[in-house]
C-alpha cells in the first residue's frame, strides 16, 4: 500500500484548525449556509465555536448536518483541510456516543470480469444495466465492472465510525494491480487517490467519459452540466482547468459558483442515500442551481444528481454517457 | 465571605437611560497605551432575563448556549474580545423591531453584526445581545429595466453577486472582501477601487428599510424620511438597523487590468491623484510591496475606455510595465548588493502573489472575470491571519501626500514588511450624510484613503506593539485633522479629538433623542 496519508486523515503540512482566522470565505460556497444562513451549522462556525470555548459535543448537530460535499475544502486561505477535520470531529463524537451509529451495510461481491481497467460504478449505475453497458462501451474493450462498490467503507467513513483496517486493506489490495481505475463515487475516488500507488491511474467517471471526443461534442450551450462535487472540490486545483476548458469548448453552463467551487444537489450524501434526518433540502438546492440559468437539459456525471433533478424538475436529464454524438 | 479579587468592581455607577457613564479609559489616554473597551456598563445584565422572557413570549428565542455565543468572541481584527449574553439570528424586519422595543424597555445593549469585518471591536459584544443580521440574506427583487436590486441587508456582497451574475448583472461597488455584508457596508461607507468614479458603496443605496433604535419600522430614501436615510448611511449603526436595501446595479462586464510599477511612493500617489482628477480609468488604486516597489492598478470595464486611457493618459504615467520595472529594479539592487534580502523578498512576492491576482480560471480573453473573488482570496491568503491590524487615514486631496508619507514612516518603525492600499473616493452624496464619518470634513469633490496593513507573516507581536502602531497612525490623523475609515470601537477616543466637541455633541444629542436607552451599538462611537 502506498505510504501516503489517507484522504480522511489530517494531512501533513495542513494548518491546524485552531489557526482558523474566521474569514468565512469557506461559508460562501457551503450549501448549508446558503439554505440556513446560520454560521453555527457551517465548518467555519464549528471551528470558531471550538476556538471561542465551545465543547465538541455542542457541535454534534452541526457535525451531523454536514453533507461532506467538500465545497469548503478548496477555499480556506489558511490551508485547513476542512473535510478531514469534519470526519475527525464525527469520529470523536461518534466514539463518545454523540452521533448515532449508522446502519450496517455488509459488502457484497457481484460477478464482474477481471480487468486491467476497472470501473467501480456504484450501486445506482450497477443497477442500471443499459447505462452501465453504455459507459463500458465508451471506455473500451479493456474496461470491466468491479465487483465491489465499497459502499460499506464509504458509509463507515462518512458516519465517523472507525474503518475496519482488514476490510480496507483487502479492498485496496484487490485494486492495486490495475492500470486504471474509474470511479463513479466522488468520496471513493478521493479515498482511492490517496491510498493506491501512483502506478494506478485513478479517474472520475466524468473525467474518463470526457476524454472521448464524441461525448464532449454532445454538450451544448443550453446544457447545465452537473459536475460530481466531492471529487471535484477535493481536487479543485487539478480539475478546475479541465472543466474550464470544457466550458470554453462547449459553452455549456456548469454547477460552478463564482469561486469555481462545484455546487452539490446534496443527493450523494449519506443522509439522503440512507434516508437519515437532514438539514439540506434537495429541492431548494435544485431550485438554486437552476435560478437564472434556464437550461434546456441537465447533464449529470452522478446518478444521485440524476435522481435529484428527476424528482424536482420537468427538464430532460441525461447521464454524460448518453450525450455522445455518433 | 471570600473575596474574589479577580472580580473587584470598578467604581463606576451603572448607566441610566440616556446617560453615558464615564469611560474608565480616558479618551485622551496616553499615546501607545491600548484603548480597549472596558466599560462595565456594556455588561449590564439587570434587565437581561426580563428581555429574554419578553421576547420568548413573542416567539423569539435568544440563544444563550456557550456554543452559540462563542462564535462571536471577536471580529476580523482579533484584538478585541468580548462575549454576548445571548445571540439572535435575525430573520425578519418585524423580529428586529420587537428586539429593539424590548431592548429599550429593559436597557439591554444590542450589538449588530454582519460579516464582522471590523478590526477595532466595533461588532464585538461585551454583554447584551449579539444580533446577527446574516439570517436576512435573501435577494428580494432584481429589476433589469431600472437596474436596481432589493435585498435583505445581511447578505454578503459575494452572495448578491452570485445572484446578480445569473442575470448578467453586477453591483456597482463594494469592498474587495467577499464576506462584507451589504448592511454593514452601507452603515460605514464601503470603498472599492472604482470609488474614484462611483463613490462609496453607501452612495449606491436608493432606499432602505430600517428599524429605529426604538423599534419602529421605516422606509427611507432621498425623498422619504430623508433625515433617517442620511443618518443611517455612514451612521455606524447608531441611528438604526438596515434590514433591506434597494441599490443601483449595472450590466456585468469583465475587467481589463493593468499594473504599473513605481520605485517611489510619492510619484505613484501623484499619478493616482491625476487619474482620479481626470477620470482616466474605471478603477484605480495603489498597493505597495516595498517603498521601492509600488503598484498602481488601473482597470477598465470597456475597451473604449481602455483605448482612451492609452491614447491620452498612459504616456503621462511615470510607472513602468512589468519588464521595465524588472530591469530598473534589477539594476538598482545589482548596484546595492547589501540589500539582497529586500530583492529576495520582492522576487518572492512576484513569484507567489502575482499569479494569485491573475489565476487562469478567473481569466477570459485576458480579462478578469471575478475581481472580488480574486482579490478577496489573495487578501485573506497573504494579509489575513488571526490578528489583523489595519489602521488608516482618510484625507482631503491636499493632505493625502503628507498623511500617507508620514504613515509610511510609522509602518517602517514597527514592521519589516507592510502594504499600503490607497484609493480615491468620489463624494456624490449630500454633505449632511458625510458629517462625522470616514469622509473628512474638509474634503471637496473627492477624498482619499490609505490603509496601513502590516504583513504579520506568522510572527507573534504583542498586543501592545500592535496597538502602539495603530495609535501612532491614528495620532497622525489628530495632528493633521483627517478622518478614519476604521471609525469607533477601540479607537473611538480619536473621534472626539479629530472632529471636536461641537460636532460630536451634536450627533450625541441626536443619538440620545432616537435611542433614549442608548442600547443600539452602545459604546461604539459615543
Amino acid at each position: 500500500m502506498k505510504k501516503k496519508t489517507p484522504y480522511y486523515q489530517p494531512q501533513p503540512g495542513a494548518t491546524d484548525p485552531s489557526q482558523c482566522n474566521g474569514c468565512g470565505v469557506c461559508m460562501l460556497s457551503c450549501p448549508i449556509w446558503h439554505q440556513h444562513h446560520t454560521k453555527a451549522l457551517t465548518y467555519c462556525g464549528r471551528t470558531r465555536a471550538l476556538i471561542g470555548g465551545a465543547d465538541e459535543e455542542d457541535l454534534a448537530p452541526a457535525a451531523r448536518g454536514c453533507i461532506l460535499c467538500g465545497s469548503c475544502e478548496p477555499l480556506c486561505p489558511m490551508g485547513i483541510r476542512t473535510q478531514q477535520t469534519t470526519i475527525r470531529l464525527r469520529k470523536n463524537l461518534s466514539a463518545r456516543g454523540f452521533l448515532p451509529k449508522p446502519m450496517t451495510h455488509p459488502h457484497t461481491h457481484e460477478a464482474g470480469k477481471a480487468s486491467s481497467h476497472i470501473v467501480i460504478p456504484g450501486r445506482q449505475l450497477r443497477a442500471n444495466a443499459p447505462l452501465a453497458a453504455a459507459v463500458l462501451a465508451f471506455l473500451g474493450q479493456k474496461a470491466g465492472l468491479h465487483s465491489d462498490d465499497g459502499y460499506d467503507l464509504l458509509l463507515t467513513l462518512e458516519s465517523g465510525q472507525e474503518l475496519n483496517d482488514v476490510r480496507l486493506e483487502g479492498y485496496i489490495t484487490a485494486l492495486a494491480g490495475a492500470a486504471e481505475i474509474i470511479v463513479a463515487d466522488g468520496l471513493l475516488f478521493n479515498v482511492l487517490r490517496s491510498l493506491l500507488p501512483s502506478s494506478v491511474k485513478v479517474k472520475t467517471l466524468g473525467q474518463a467519459l470526457l476524454s472521448n471526443q464524441s461525448v464532449r461534442a454532445g454538450l451544448k450551450p443550453t446544457d447545465l452540466y452537473m459536475i460530481e462535487t466531492r471529487a471535484y472540490n477535493a481536487h479543485r486545483r487539478e480539475f478546475v482547468k479541465v472543466y474550464d476548458a470544457l466550458r470554453q469548448e462547449t459553452g455549456c453552463m456548469m454547477n460552478l459558483d463564482l469561486q469555481r467551487v462545484a455546487t452539490p444537489t446534496g443527493a450523494a450524501s449519506m443522509q439522503h442515500r440512507e434516508g437519515l434526518a437532514t438539514i439540506i433540502s434537495i429541492e431548494e438546492q435544485v431550485k438554486w442551481l437552476l435560478e437564472g440559468r434556464n437550461p434546456e437539459r441537465i447533464v449529470v456525471e452522478s446518478l444521485d444528481d440524476y435522481e435529484a433533478f428527476r424528482t424536482h424538475t420537468k427538464l430532460p436529464i441525461v447521464h454524460l454517457a448518453e450525450v455522445a454524438k455518433p | 465571605m471570600p473575596v474574589n479579587l479577580n472580580h473587584k468592581p470598578l467604581d463606576i455607577k451603572p448607566a441610566q437611560p440616556g446617560v453615558i457613564p464615564p469611560c474608565p479609559v480616558a479618551i485622551d489616554a496616553l499615546k501607545s497605551i491600548p484603548r480597549q473597551q472596558t466599560n462595565p456598563s456594556r455588561r449590564e445584565g439587570d434587565g437581561w432575563q426580563a428581555f429574554v422572557t419578553e421576547l420568548a413570549s413573542k416567539g423569539i428565542t435568544i440563544e444563550e448556549f456557550k456554543s452559540a455565543r462563542s462564535l462571536y468572541v471577536t471580529d476580523a481584527g482579533g484584538m478585541a474580545y468580548g462575549l454576548p449574553c445571548g445571540v439572535l439570528i435575525a430573520r425578519t424586519t418585524e423580529m428586529v423591531a420587537e428586539v429593539m422595543k424590548a431592548a429599550q424597555k429593559h436597557s439591554v445593549p444590542v450589538t449588530v453584526r454582519g460579516g464582522g469585518l471590523t478590526t477595532e471591536g466595533e461588532t464585538v459584544s461585551f454583554g447584551g445581545l449579539q444580533l446577527d443580521m446574516r439570517g436576512m440574506s435573501r435577494v428580494l427583487a432584481i429589476d433589469k429595466d431600472s437596474l436596481t436590486v432589493r435585498c435583505e441587508a445581511g447578505i454578503y456582497w459575494h452572495s448578491l453577486a452570485e445572484s446578480l451574475r445569473r442575470h448578467k448583472l453586477d453591483y456597482l461597488s463594494a469592498p474587495l472582501n467577499m464576506t462584507a455584508s451589504v448592511g454593514g457596508t452601507l452603515g460605514v461607507g464601503g470603498i472599492d477601487i472604482n470609488s474614484p468614479r462611483l463613490g462609496c458603496s453607501a452612495d449606491q443605496a436608493l432606499a432602505l428599510k430600517i428599524v429605529t433604535p426604538t423599534g419602529e419600522i421605516m422606509e427611507c430614501s432621498e425623498s422619504e424620511n430623508t433625515w433617517w436615510f442620511n443618518r443611517v448611511l455612514l451612521g455606524y449603526g447608531q441611528f438604526g438597523i438596515i434590514t433591506e436595501a434597494t441599490m443601483r446595479i449595472r450590466p456585468y462586464t469583465p475587467l481589463t487590468m493593468h499594473y504599473f510599477y513605481y520605485g517611489d511612493l510619492r510619484t505613484a500617489m501623484e499619478d493616482l491623484v491625476m487619474l482620479c482628477d481626470e477620470d482616466a480609468s474605471d478603477y484605480t488604486g495603489i498597493l505597495t510591496m516595498l517603498d521601492r516597489a509600488v503598484n498602481l492598478l488601473v482597470a477598465f470595464d470597456s475597451d473604449e475606455r481602455e483605448k482612451a486611457f492609452f491614447a491620452k493618459w498612459r504616456s503621462r504615467l511615470r510607472g513602468f510595465g512589468e519588464l521595465g520595472f524588472a530591469l530598473h529594479t534589477g539594476l538598482y539592487y545589482a548596484l546595492r548588493p547589501w540589500k539582497f534580502r529586500e530583492a529576495l523578498y520582492l522576487l518572492d512576492r512576484k513569484r507567489t502573489l502575482l499569479p494569485e491576482l491573475q489565476p487562469s480560471h478567473h481569466m477570459q480573453n485576458d480579462k478578469i472575470v471575478d475581481r472580488t473573488v480574486v482579490f478577496s482570496q489573495a487578501v485573506w491568503k497573504f494579509w489575513g491571519g488571526r490578528q489583523m491590524v489595519i489602521p488608516d487615514l482618510a484625507t482631503s486631496r491636499e493632505k493625502f501626500f503628507e498623511a500617507v508619507l508620514r504613515g509610511n514612516e510609522v509602518c517602517k518603525k514597527y514592521f519589516p514588511h507592510y502594504t499600503l492600499y490607497c484609493v480615491g473616493i468620489k463624494l456624490i452624496g449630500p454633505a449632511e450624510r458625510y458629517e462625522l464619518s470616514c469622509i473628512p470634513p474638509d474634503a471637496e469633490g473627492i477624498a482619499y484613503g490609505c490603509e496601513f496593513e502590516p504583513m504579520l507573516e506568522g510572527k507573534t507581536y504583542s498586543r501592545d506593539h500592535l496597538q502602539a502602531f495603530k495609535n501612532e497612525i491614528y495620532d497622525i490623523g489628530v495632528d493633521m485633522g483627517t478622518s478614519y475609515y476604521r471609525f469607533g470601537g477601540m479607537m473611538k477616543g480619536y473621534i472626539r479629538r479629530v472632529f471636536g466637541d461641537e460636532v460630536v455633541d451634536k450627533h450625541l444629542a441626536m443619538k440620545r433623542e432616537v435611542d433614549p436607552a442608548m442600547v443600539l451599538n452602545r459604546d461604539v462611537i459615543f
